[in-house]
């Protein structure tokens, strides 16, 4: 697997995993911004102004206004609650099933497992976005189309991790005791398999937070995710596209929170991934 | 074991895949709650054509029937009639799918071409200023979402500097490479940091390899030693990721297509989605599908012609 982030900060200012301070560091100041967005900035996120339609950043507009006189500084902040939100919701849906189709079908074997991992092998083929993109068609476009959508088509990775991990670990002396003890099934797998089965996934769901974070906005930039008036980066990216010829700032700035977050997430997740795997090996 | 037998084992590997996605493909349209020749016609549709989009599809059928008539279909290439260009779904695709294949091929290119330099770079300074650069910039680029970088080179390279064209695909082969110079840049700057990393890391494994070590003792030159020994070692890697990441970058041709409106099927699937044209949305899928099946294919394929250690097996 590869990592996320490469940024060298171990030698650096920051202590042994700096890359986890400062990833933890910018995504605590977005989550308070966000938060507080109300006393950072005086506008309303959805409130138009007709007569100050599509200013330049300046002091009174940080990231200027957009078509509607809305204030795009004001709309960013309101807009990573939701983002950071549908980011870590679509990390924990699809890992929530994964880990627990993967753990059944490598618990019970047999024609069980055939069928769950027959369906991963189907899942892992296609492509992942134009998967999402056929599960929204049926369920149309908005917030619930889009979780189902991530859901279904990410589980895949984290079942297969798991029941690789469940294979190994279901031959072990405790879980044979347990056995022994005539516990049921459902108290051994998620009494005694799950717990010592799941860390590899947070491994894999930290590398990963990046690339949902990216298919969420990618989504709602599509107009199949949120939509608008509601202040989303996707949709505000997706709105600035007509303005591109006049109005750079509708698009340019609301991205950089994205890849502000991105960035912010690679460094977590890296830094979370490598605590985790130094806890493993000890 | 020969390269026909090869390819029939792959193609026997491959059923339980291709059925897999010919049953989700299949479903998309049949999951639909309520009638789906009424969600697809809408409300105003006249009992005539719900009852002919219903024979079309099957629905007076059981299931497994159905499912049965569809691969029959798909079997002979019929993919039903389009609802918004009322043309054959198969005829309008192929129309379209040049565009989406050139724009994948001339972007895995362009990631290769920036890829070897900067992987070589990195790996040969290694832990110096050029190596922090060099991996300080693939994290940067894969936070950077494709409709944002792809919005972003167009108001630089088309607006302020007008190099290249806003949008569309153009004629000729020169026009269409210029057409689709910014397209695939976007794409490589997400792939090409996956394939930098990888690159990097098999580079400087193998330039402790003792085979590497030994043509230094010989006395061979750094450069030759790295072309020579290392860098035909490290290719390996990076083609088997982008085998892996294939499917990405055909998902990343559905978000540049939109942003560049080019007529490929990406952007196609798009605007189905949004006009319900669920034959389209199917017919597309399926064909993004094979894609992947066939792409996978001939990366294994080009991985056992570069390696000679590698067989047919």
């Amino acid at each position: 697997m590869i990592s996320n982030s490469d940024l060298s900060l171990r030698r650096g200012w920051l202590g042994p995993n700096g890359g986890l301070v400062l990833g933890t560091a910018i995504l605590g100041l977005v989550l308070v911004a966000s938060l507080a967005a109300g006393l950072l900035t005086p506008y309303d996120p959805v409130a138009q102004n007709l007569r100050d339609t599509l200013q330049p950043p300046s002091l009174t507009h940080l990231f200027g206004t957009d078509n509607f006189g809305r204030d795009i500084f004001s709309r960013v902040l309101h807009a990573a609650k939701l983002d950071l939100m549908i980011g870590f919701l679509c990390v924990v849906f699809p890992w929530l099933l994964g880990v627990t189709l993967g753990s059944i079908a490598g618990y019970f074997g047999g024609p069980v497992d055939t069928l769950i991992m027959r369906t991963v092998d189907t899942f892992t083929a296609f492509p992942f976005l134009i998967m999402v993109i056929g599960i929204i068609a049926i369920l149309g476009p908005g917030l619930f189309g889009m979780y189902v959508a991530l859901t279904l088509a990410g589980w895949s990775m984290y079942a297969r991790i798991v029941r690789a991990e469940v294979l190994v670990i279901k031959k072990s002396e405790y879980i044979l005791a347990a056995r022994a003890l005539g516990y049921g099934h459902g108290r051994i797998l998620f009494r005694h398999v799950i717990p010592n089965v799941i860390t590899p996934t947070i491994i894999f769901a930290m590398t990963d937070m990046v690339l949902v974070i990216l298919s969420t906005t990618s989504l709602s930039f599509l107009g199949l995710g949120v939509q608008p008036p509601t202040p989303e980066w996707g949709v505000m990216i997706a709105e600035g596209r007509s303005f591109i010829l006049s109005a750079w700032w509708m698009v340019t700035l609301p991205g950089l929170a994205i890849v502000l977050v991105g960035v912010a997430l690679s460094l977590f997740g890296d830094g979370v991934a490598k605590r985790l795997r130094e806890g493993a090996q000890a | 074991m020969n390269i026909v037998a090869f390819l029939r084992r792959r193609f026997v590997q491959a059923l339980p895949v291709l059925f897999g996605i010919l049953l989700v493909v299949f479903l998309v349209v049949r999951l639909i709650p309520g009638d789906p020749a009424r969600l697809m016609l809408g409300v105003h549709a006249s009992d005539a054509k719900l009852a002919a989009l219903r024979e079309q599809l099957g629905l007076d059928q059981p299931i497994w029937q159905q499912f049965a008539q569809f691969v029959s279909h798909v079997m002979r290439g019929e993919l039903g009639t389009s609802l918004v260009f009322r043309r054959d779904v198969l005829e309008v695709i192929l129309e379209r799918l040049p565009v989406t294949i050139s724009l994948v091929a001339f972007a895995v290119l362009m990631s290769v071409v920036i890829c070897i330099p900067l992987a070589m770079l990195s790996a040969m300074r290694q832990g110096r200023f050029t190596d922090v650069v060099v991996r300080g910039g693939t994290t940067l680029t894969l936070a950077m979402p494709g409709f944002w970088l792809g919005l972003n080179l167009l108001i630089l390279l088309a607006v302020i500097f007008p190099l290249f064209p806003v949008s569309g695909y153009g004629k000729g082969f020169g026009g269409r490479i210029w057409h689709l110079f910014l397209p695939a840049l976007t794409i490589a700057f997400s792939l090409a940091p996956i394939l930098i990393r990888t690159l990097r890391a098999s580079l400087i494994e193998i330039m402790s390899a003792p085979h590497v070590e030994f043509a230094r003792t010989k006395g061979l030159p750094e450069r030759v030693l790295i072309r020579r020994h290392v860098l035909r070692n490290g290719l390996m890697a990076t083609i088997t990721i982008l085998g892996v990441n294939i499917g990405w970058l055909i998902g990343g041709s559905v978000v540049v297509e939109t942003v560049f409106t080019l007529p490929g099927i990406g952007a196609l699937i798009i605007s189905s989605v949004s006009a319900r044209d669920f034959p389209m949305i199917q017919g597309i899928a399926l064909i993004f599908g094979l894609m992947v099946i066939v792409i996978n294919l001939i990366t294994d394929l080009i991985y056992a012609a570069l390696d000679p250690r590698v067989s047919y097996d």
